[in-house]
């Protein structure tokens, strides 16, 4: 040694010295707390659009809790779009190597269920029951082509992990009458994250129904699918039984862990956003959604009491790949069901055009 | 079970509270600039939030927020070498009359001495008289062995000899 403990001792007092000449920064949490605050938008409390008091009023009764909504929460346009850039790519590398699918097409849910969501101040407690956050949840729906995946956006009360409110949701069941799920309500769940995967572990009730066969495929994209959507990611999912790596599941090999099927194989191809299935609403009446269709081209209508009371056609900005489409329908206070249909390129020969409905009512 | 934000935010506020200000010392010890390394610091604070869910409990995060500043100092440091060589060259102001001032001089000469070292000796004179942590958590938050932790400490200590000996 050619130093002495004296040595070290200056060295230690002149650091010390300097260090304690730093004065830090007194706003430094605040600023950490703005960039920190840039959750996936969904996981954000939010103030819909389209959902003026009155709408959020019903919402409320329809999730049991109170959205804590007040003049300070601004629409966070940028941020949104942000995520949704750095999600397209990402699952643009991700599905490459699908020639019909861009990386706009392969975004994880890529439309809010009203196109702004909102932070909220400070003060308000981010596990207080009166916040919700919306979570993706996939079902089944029969169509032309037989089962797709369709999505609802569900409210729900604020909580950590939105991989399992997804799922929550999902076992739970959906909400439109026309969508359906064939797990048994009573599976247990829990996600875990790590580098590269995603990992979902699942306890099937013995006594519960099984999923049948023929469905067995598209239950586990369902699972897959609303699990990457309410984690923002695209890595494979693995799939544990009863604590145990699973080989098998509901007749399909999981043994490597499932990857993202391509949305075209799999998803209903018209999905409606707005509004959500049984949403009070005052007009003019915004609904949204995104489509992959042929051509572009949809055709909406509105009925009440199964009769049209409005009807049109609008264009997607792109075809054949998942692109948002929207609308506005002046309405007189009532009941009605929208129902969105891709035109049929194939002149009524194909198996039929695909189309996504919900009802809702208007109360002013 | 995955958790999450919440959690994430208090933690964040605990381990912010605790050591907010001594991460700042530390990496204003490393890379000079106080905002930069305000920066630096809050840059890990951010990265640490996205990690909580793997974290899980205060103390791994800690050591986690220290490793980070370290090793973002260090990428900064890389960035502003040729700046702070330039920087470092200046003669150091002349001493006051007064003791404090001088014995302050005579540590701000030390400590501008040690700026001038390789990054890894002064990255372990740091760690070791200032955050006075132990060898083996020198050896984890640099990602070297600890043999090498002692022979940057030493080599860093026989450098800044002459320095530390003009400090009466």
């Amino acid at each position: 040694m050619s130093w002495s403990s004296e040595d070290e001792e200056r060295l230690r007092r002149s650091l010390h010295d300097e260090a304690s000449r730093v004065v830090p920064d007194s706003d430094a949490l605040e600023r950490i707390r703005e960039r920190t605050r840039r959750l996936p938008w969904w996981r954000r409390p939010f103030a819909w659009s389209l959902a003026t008091a009155t709408a959020v009023a019903a919402l409320t009764v329809a999730v049991g809790v109170t959205l804590n909504l007040d003049g300070n929460m601004q629409p966070d346009r940028a941020a949104i779009t942000d995520e949704l850039d750095s999600t397209g790519q990402e699952s643009g590398e991700e599905s490459g190597d699908e020639s019909d699918e861009t990386a706009g097409d392969d975004t994880i849910a890529s439309s809010p269920p009203s196109g702004e969501s909102s932070d909220v101040p400070d003060d308000v407690p981010r596990a207080d029951a009166s916040v919700i956050m919306t979570v993706p949840a996939y079902f089944l729906t029969e169509t032309p082509a037989g089962h797709r995946l369709a999505r609802e956006f569900r409210g729900v009360p604020d909580r950590d992990d939105a991989a399992e409110a997804a799922l929550a949701v999902m076992f739970a069941g959906p909400v439109d009458p026309d969508y359906t799920t064939p797990w048994d309500p009573e599976t247990e769940f829990s996600v875990t994250e790590t580098d590269d995967a995603i990992e979902v572990a699942l306890t099937v009730p013995e006594d519960g129904d099984p999923v049948p066969e023929e469905l067995g495929e598209l239950a586990v994209h369902q699972l897959v699918y609303t699990v990457q959507a309410a984690l923002q990611r695209t890595d494979p999912v693995h799939i544990l039984l009863d604590g145990r790596p699973a080989d098998e599941l509901w007749g399909v090999d999981v043994s490597d862990g499932v990857t993202r099927a391509p949305q075209l194989e799999v998803r209903q191809l018209v999905q409606i956003n707005d509004p959500t299935e049984g949403m009070a609403v005052s007009s003019p009446v915004g609904i949204g959604g995104e489509a992959a269709l042929f051509e572009a081209t949809y055709q909406w209508r509105i009925e009440q009491n199964g009769v049209v009371v409005d009807e049109g056609f609008g264009q997607t900005e792109a075809g054949q790949r998942f692109s948002p489409f929207s609308f506005e329908v002046d309405l007189d206070p009532g009941e009605y069901e929208v129902i969105v249909t891709a035109t049929d390129p194939s002149g009524g020969e194909g198996p039929g055009p695909m189309s996504d409905s919900r009802t809702f009512t208007v109360t002013e | 079970m995955a958790r999450g934000d919440t959690d994430a935010d208090r933690a964040i506020t605990e381990i912010y509270t605790h050591h907010y200000g001594g991460f700042v010392r530390l990496a204003t010890l490393l890379v000079r600039d106080q905002s930069v390394a305000e920066e630096v610091v809050q840059d890990a604070f951010v990265e640490l939030h996205k990690r909580w869910r793997k974290l899980r409990d205060t103390h791994a995060a800690v050591s986690y927020v220290r490793t980070s500043v370290v090793h973002r100092s260090r990428s900064v440091g890389r960035r502003r070498a040729v700046a702070a060589r330039h920087q470092d060259d200046r003669p150091i102001d002349a001493p006051s009359a007064e003791h404090g001032a001088l014995q302050a001089v005579a540590g701000q000469a030390v400590v501008a001495a040690l700026r001038t070292l390789p990054v890894r000796q002064r990255e372990a004179l740091v760690l070791r008289y200032y955050a006075d942590l132990s060898e083996g958590d020198i050896a984890d938050v640099m990602g070297i062995s600890r043999g090498a932790v002692k022979s940057h400490t030493s080599r860093g200590m026989t450098a800044l000899r002459a320095r530390l000996e003009e400090w009466s």
